[in-house]
This record gives C-alpha cells, sequence and structure tokens, in this order.
C-alpha cells in the first residue's frame, strides 16, 4: 500500500494537535474565569491565584505573571495572552493560526469544509486581534465562538474526511494533545486537590474541584458515573483511568493505540508500537498501585515523559523518512 | 442603472452607436432588474466567499507574503458557439504545431536546415537545453499544459498576443469564477446555456496519464510547487485536490538509480509523472540553477532516462520565446501544411533591415520588446513615451537591432466591468487553457482580465487587474 507523503501526514498530525490545544485553551480560559468569579467574594486572593494554574499548565507560554491581586487586571491581561496574543505561541489565535498555516499547506488533503471552517475562525480571531480588544464581554464572546466553531471544524472533518491514513494521523495527533494536557492539569492540581478540605473553605474546595473537570471537559461524564459526589480520589482516577470520558488519559491512549495498530496492521513491531503496548499495560494493570502512590503528582510527571516519548518516536518512524 | 460603452476599441457588449448587442441583451435585463443596494449585497457576498475560502495569491516584497484576493467582476464575458469554435481549432493548430517544432528541435532539426526558422533565434536562446537534445518526451507531447495570450482587435477579430508553453497559470481562477458566480448571480445563467468548465482537473490527469512513461500503466503523478510562499500555491493545491493527487515539494523527493521517488509514511515511493509548477531554471540543482533549494538533484537524469514525465517538458519555453512568434505562420506551415488560423499581431524583425529601419522611423507608433526579456523590461512603449526616451532607445536599438521586435500598439477590447456605480467599460483579454494527451482539447471558457482601473492597460493581478467569469455558449444565443 502507498503511504501519504511523509510532510503531509507530519503536517495533518500537527493540525490534529493545533486544533485540540487551541480548544483547550480555550476552555481553560472559559473555565478559569468562571472560578475566579465565583470564588472572589469568598477570597479575592484565591480568585486572583487560580489564574496561575494557566501558566503553570501551559509552560511553554512564555507570559508572565501580570502581578499584583486585582482579579480583573489579572484576568483581563492574562485572558489577552492567551487568546489573541501573535507572542504567545499557545494563545487560541496563535494555535489557530498555525492549525490554518498547515491546513493551507496540506489542503489537497482537506475537503473544502474543514478549510473553509477552520479559514473563517483564522480571520475572525484576526479581527479580534487587530482591534486589540481588551474588551473582557468582547473576549468572553470570542473564546465561547471560538470554542464553537472549533466544534465545528471536527464535525466537517469527521464528517467528510476519507477514512484513510490522513484521519488517522489527525487523530492520533488530537488525543496524543489531550492525554499530554489532562496530564498536565493532573500534575498541577493533584497536591491542591488532595489537600484535606478542612483547611479551606468547602465552597471553595469542592468549586475548584469542579472547575477542575470542567477544564479537561469530563464534569458531565464524571456526574453521569459518580453521581454529584466529588471524593478527589475518585476524581483522579476518572481522568487517569475512566474507560468511557474521551478526555481520560487511559482512553486518550487507547485511542492513539488503536488509530496506530491499524495503521501498522501486519507489520513488525516498531518502536512507537512497543512504548504504546507499555504504556496501555500499565494504565490497565497498575490501576491500584499508581493511585495508592504517596506522589501521584510524580507519577503524572512520569506518564507527561512517556507520552512526549511516544510523540518522538510516532514523529521519527513516520515523518523523517 | 448606468451602462457606458466605449468610443475607442472593439466593445463587447455595445456597437458602434451604443446600443446593446443582441448576445447581450439578456445579460443587461438581469442587471437592470436589480438595485443598487441588491448590486451591493451580491458584491459584498462574493468578496466575502473569495476571503473565507481562501481563494488568494500572495504578494512579495511585503512581510512575510501576504495573501490578497484576486478581484473578481461579476460581469460575464461571454462568446458565442461560433467565435469558439475558431478559437478552439485555432489553439488546437498552434499547440500541435508547437510540438512538433519542439519535437524537431530537440532531434534533426530539420526546420532549422531547410531555413524556416534562423538557426541563431534558437541557438541563442536561454531557453533552448542542448543537452536535452535526443531526449524525446512520451509520445513526443511536450506542452501538455499551454495557456494562450488572446486580444479582441478592433473589428471584434481575435489575435494571439502570446502562446505561454511553459507554466501557464490562472485556470483555477477559471473554475472559482465559475462557481462563484453561478452561486452569486444564479439567475444570470437562465438565458444562456453556458458549457461547464469544471471537468478540467479531469481533462488534466488524463493527459498527464497518456504521457506517463512506458510500461507505467497505474502511474503515480504528483503536482510539484515551489511551496506555500508561491504567488500561484492555490493554483497548486486546488489543481492537486481535484485531481486527487498529492502535491509536493522538492524536499519530498529523492531520485535513486535514475527512478524518483517521494518521501511517504511507509518509506521511499515511486513517481511517475510530475506536474511541476517550478520553472526549468530550479528543476535540478544539478544540471540548471546549482542554488536551487526548489528542486530535486537528479530530476533531468532521470527525465532523461525516460523514467519520469515532466510536465510541460523542460525545454519547452524555447517555443514563446518572443523572437519565435513572427515565424509561427512559417512554422504552422512547415509543420502541418496549414494556413494558420487565428491571426497575429504584425511584427517588425529587427535582424530583418528594412524592419530595423521601419522600426527607427516609427517609434513613436511601435511597441518595441527585447526577445529574452520578460515583465516590461528592455521595452519601449513608443506612443506613451516621450521625444527624448525614444531618442535615448534609439542609439540602445541601433547597437543591437537583432535582439529586439516590435510591434504596433494593439487596443484591447472593452468589456462592461461594475464599479461600484455604474457599468463601465474596461479593457479585457483572454487565456484560453489547451491540454494535449490523447489529443488537443481546449478547456471551453478560459480566463477573462480585466483592467479595473479606467483606462489602463495593465491586467495583471499584482497590479489593479482581476478577473471575470467567461462563458462560452453551447449553441445559439436566441
Amino acid at each position: 500500500m502507498m503511504g501519504m507523503l511523509a510532510r503531509a501526514a507530519e503536517n495533518i498530525y500537527w493540525l490534529g494537535r493545533y486544533l485540540e490545544r487551541s480548544e483547550s485553551v480555550a476552555r481553560m480560559l472559559q473555565v478559569t474565569e468562571q472560578l475566579s468569579i465565583e470564588i472572589r467574594g469568598l477570597d479575592p486572593e484565591l480568585a486572583a491565584g487560580t489564574w496561575d494554574d494557566l501558566l503553570s499548565i501551559y509552560p511553554g507560554s512564555g507570559v508572565a505573571s501580570p502581578g499584583g491581586d486585582d482579579p480583573d487586571v489579572i484576568a483581563e491581561a492574562l485572558t489577552h495572552a492567551f487568546l489573541l496574543s501573535a507572542d504567545n505561541p499557545l494563545s487560541v489565535a496563535s494555535s489557530i493560526r498555525s492549525a490554518r498555516e498547515n491546513a493551507r499547506v496540506i489542503r489537497d488533503n482537506l475537503t473544502m469544509e474543514s478549510f473553509i471552517l477552520l479559514n473563517e475562525s483564522h480571520l475572525r480571531l484576526n479581527q479580534y486581534a487587530q482591534h486589540d480588544t481588551t474588551d473582557r464581554m468582547e473576549m468572553r464572546r470570542a473564546v465561547s465562538s471560538t470554542r464553537q466553531e472549533i466544534f465545528g471544524i471536527w464535525g466537517a472533518i469527521q464528517q467528510t474526511f476519507t477514512r484513510d491514513e490522513g484521519l488517522r494521523f489527525l487523530d492520533m495527533g488530537t488525543v496524543i494533545e489531550r492525554a499530554y494536557r489532562t496530564l498536565m492539569l493532573l500534575q498541577i492540581k493533584l497536591p491542591r486537590m488532595l489537600e484535606s478540605p478542612d483547611q479551606i473553605d468547602a465552597p471553595i474546595y469542592y468549586a475548584r474541584i469542579r472547575a477542575d473537570l470542567k477544564t479537561v471537559a469530563s464534569l458531565e461524564n464524571y456526574r453521569r458515573t459518580y453521581g454529584t459526589e466529588l471524593d478527589p480520589m475518585q476524581v483522579a482516577r476518572f481522568l487517569l483511568f475512566d474507560r468511557r470520558s474521551p478526555h481520560s488519559v487511559h482512553v486518550c491512549l487507547r485511542m492513539l493505540k488503536r488509530q496506530f495498530d491499524q495503521l501498522e496492521y501486519g507489520s513488525p513491531l516498531t518502536n512507537p508500537a512497543r512504548l504504546l503496548g507499555k504504556l496501555d499495560a500499565r494504565l490497565e494493570f497498575e490501576e491500584h498501585e499508581i493511585l495508592a502512590s504517596t506522589a501521584l503528582d510524580q507519577v503524572c510527571s512520569e506518564l507527561v515523559d512517556d507520552v512526549i516519548e511516544i510523540h518522538e518516536a510516532i514523529s521519527r518512524l513516520y515523518f523523517t523518512v | 442603472m448606468d451602462w457606458l460603452h466605449s468610443p475607442t476599441g472593439f466593445d463587447e457588449a455595445f456597437d458602434q452607436s451604443g446600443n446593446v448587442r443582441a448576445l447581450y441583451a439578456d445579460l443587461v435585463e438581469a442587471f437592470n432588474a436589480l438595485d443598487d443596494t441588491e448590486l451591493e449585497r451580491r458584491e459584498q457576498l462574493q468578496e466575502m466567499s473569495l476571503v473565507n475560502q481562501g481563494i488568494t495569491f500572495t504578494v512579495y516584497g511585503e512581510s512575510e507574503g501576504v495573501e490578497r484576493i484576486f478581484p473578481f467582476d461579476f460581469v460575464p464575458r461571454v462568446l458565442t458557439a461560433a467565435e469558439w469554435n475558431t478559437i478552439e481549432r485555432g489553439l488546437a493548430q498552434r499547440v500541435t504545431a508547437i510540438n512538433l517544432f519542439l519535437a524537431d528541435l530537440y532531434t534533426d532539426q530539420h526546420c532549422l536546415q531547410e531555413g524556416i526558422v534562423p538557426c541563431e533565434l534558437i541557438l541563442e536562446s536561454d531557453e533552448f537545453r542542448r543537452e536535452l537534445i535526443g531526449t524525446l518526451p512520451r509520445h513526443g507531447i511536450y506542452t501538455h499544459v499551454v495557456g494562450t495570450d488572446l486580444l479582441r482587435d478592433d473589428a471584434g477579430e481575435f489575435v494571439v498576443l502570446e502562446d505561454n508553453c511553459r507554466n501557464p497559470s490562472g485556470v483555477s481562477y477559471v473554475l472559482e469564477n465559475r462557481n462563484l458566480l453561478s452561486r452569486v448571480f444564479p439567475e444570470l445563467f437562465n438565458r444562456y446555456g453556458v458549457r461547464p468548465v469544471e471537468r478540467y482537473p479531469n481533462m488534466l490527469l488524463e493527459a498527464l496519464r497518456h504521457t506517463a512513461p512506458r510500461g507505467r500503466e497505474q502511474p503515480v503523478i504528483a503536482v510539484l510547487t515551489p511551496g506555500i510562499y508561491n504567488s500561484a500555491y492555490f493554483e497548486h493545491s486546488f489543481l492537486a485536490r481535484e485531481m486527487g493527487v498529492p502535491l509536493v515539494e522538492g524536499r519530498d523527493l529523492i531520485v535513486e538509480d535514475d527512478q524518483v521517488f517521494m518521501r511517504t509514511t511507509r518509506g521511499k515511493h515511486r513517481v511517475d509523472v510530475l506536474y511541476r509548477r517550478i520553472d526549468d531554471a530550479w528543476l535540478d540543482p544539478v544540471v540548471f540553477e546549482e542554488h536551487s533549494t526548489l528542486g530535486v538533484p537528479g530530476l533531468m537524469h532521470a527525465y532523461r532516462q525516460g523514467n519520469v514525465t515532466i510536465a510541460n517538458a523542460p525545454g519547452s519555453g524555447v517555443a514563446d520565446n518572443k523572437s519565435i512568434y513572427p515565424w509561427m505562420s512559417d512554422i504552422i506551415r512547415f509543420y502541418l501544411d496549414e494556413d494558420m488560423i487565428l491571426p497575429q499581431v504584425h511584427t517588425y524583425i529587427g535582424r530583418n533591415a528594412d524592419d530595423a529601419a521601419y522600426i527607427r522611423e516609427h517609434l513613436d507608433e511601435l511597441v518595441v520588446k527585447l526577445c529574452g526579456g520578460a515583465g516590461g523590461y528592455g521595452m519601449l512603449v513608443g506612443p506613451m513615451a516621450t521625444a527624448a526616451q525614444r531618442d535615448e532607445f534609439r542609439s540602445i536599438f541601433n547597437a543591437n537591432p537583432e535582439h529586439y521586435i516590435a510591434q504596433p500598439l494593439v487596443e484591447f477590447s472593452h468589456h462592461p466591468t461594475w464599479t461600484d456605480d455604474a457599468f463601465e467599460p474596461r479593457r479585457v483579454d483572454l487565456r484560453p487553457f489547451a491540454l494535449f494527451g490523447d489529443g488537443v482539447q481546449v478547456l471551453p471558457g478560459g480566463l477573462t482580465r480585466v483592467a479595473l482601473e479606467a483606462g489602463s492597460y495593465v491586467v495583471n493581478s499584482s497590479q489593479g487587474g482581476g478577473s471575470k467569469d467567461t462563458w462560452v455558449l453551447a449553441g445559439d444565443h436566441t
């Protein structure tokens, strides 16, 4: 069978990563703002501090903390930095721009419907950036409409793409980015989540856990499984091991493995297959050991390294010919 | 709604007394049924559609290449079946003759031996590739795609201005303009039987398949582009997508054992046909431009071994050199024993002593062109130049008259064009596209370029030009 052009495969894989990244940053902006508004009357300092997590979960942003303790000033600066800033490579606008650049390069592989929606989203964000909007209502609207647009793009892709290698690379890019972000979130948030609730106001404590679940688009999925009971260990288990939630690390890696196995059906064992098999087995059979660990955030950090290694192995196998 | 007509040159929609021609009456009526607000609404719709679809070209010289849309004028240009028939036959004749001429130049050179074309014209031409003598492309087809630029003279007669035998571009706009016009102004199509153009990618694919190397029955075809920053990148990706073939860059290709491979996710895969949108000079750093990062080392060797088809074939450019143009009628007669169907602009040849004397004395009436020049370099537009400029040019010309040709300034025809408050006459040209595979086929339509500025002759997209949908009618318009 003839493979697809290696450069095109790499572009399409990164298109998946950029789309997922832009949606995840937009989602995180929404959730952070919401949480900060909810708790600012109770604990203004903590409300301002919620924004710091954004910087920790996206260490590559190069964005400096605006400082001070006025939640409005902080919110405005960071929303701008993570939504529109061209200097921040992880901002929604930068990711959409990169996604669109990648899409232009492989336009012959994309369907018209998918390209047009992506291009429209890029142009709209460009307009916001050109007006240098700092108005928060405007930015809120931009965040929420951009998220909807990204879902539209995914819909168009899923409905119109040929079921071939290209779609597999796109899906692989999407789920590897998602697994990576969920693990980054857990790594940063787990220590605080696992603090005893006595040390902090209960409403704030639970609002934060709810926000964490929302950050990885999993609150509704969680409730469907466990109802309204928010036990931190249960949340950690859910985000790492749940088999039905599309954002759980195990589900992401299984989707990745499935796409990969189909690409490599009948081929001799490759390096990414070996790494994926090992990681999948660990998540499958070591759930109890992992959850019992006293340093769960440390385990998450190891898993982040594993995901990065898989990404590198995939790049070497397919994109460097 | 105001419709102005042109007092000079041929107006395609109005006769000399300003009455609308029968062919255009229904169109004028259809536009008159729309008011200003409606026209503005449609215009916005059309512009938004181009921007959203990313139908753009890249402008250099500005920071990191700015994407612009190619302005589209919604008043379609209409050609009758009879007019088209002449154009079609004329182009098929030219393309056939050009390919016989090229095959002859690169083999036995009968045309030079018999003095049909002066030897030195060919030997002095930069586009003539001596190293390709003896390499005959499959079926002797050099120019798989030719875009010929035509003008309509004062009598409404189509005249050939030049053939583009290297990398003619613009066909994606022919298809997209049709697409756009039919969505934004569907009512215009009610009373005209317009021949469709959307088959072009199939026609191109068939022509490329037909010329694949021997023994490659299921050829792997790819479009070779210089990359995303090339001004015609949209067209390259458009054609690749429409044909369902990969769009490759030089760095995606590798030559081993005189065969061309592309780098895929499953290793190297052989490529049989390259529809290249890179100029000859950049194709292969080993043979041509050694600093080329766009090309593929070893590609020309693979081509000479007959292991890969390059479309258009390297070395085709010699046929569309300005110095060859005056001999086209002789070339057609020599190879086909036919009279040239489409007339050309009368051309004075500098190497011919009588012509040189005429040129010297009539600089104020002539457009003088340097044969190897392009893009206006080394050119004098006599009627627009000052006396001092003409004098200066005369002495340059006298030093090497054989390097020049000259033509009377040709008036373009005019066509109604929307200018935001009226339909005004603007100059237009026409570039139809001919494909050569299993015979020559001409796409029924073409790129009509329009000079959007009043009084301007410049139809180029980078300098204030736009384009129109071009309709070829299937039968008589009643």
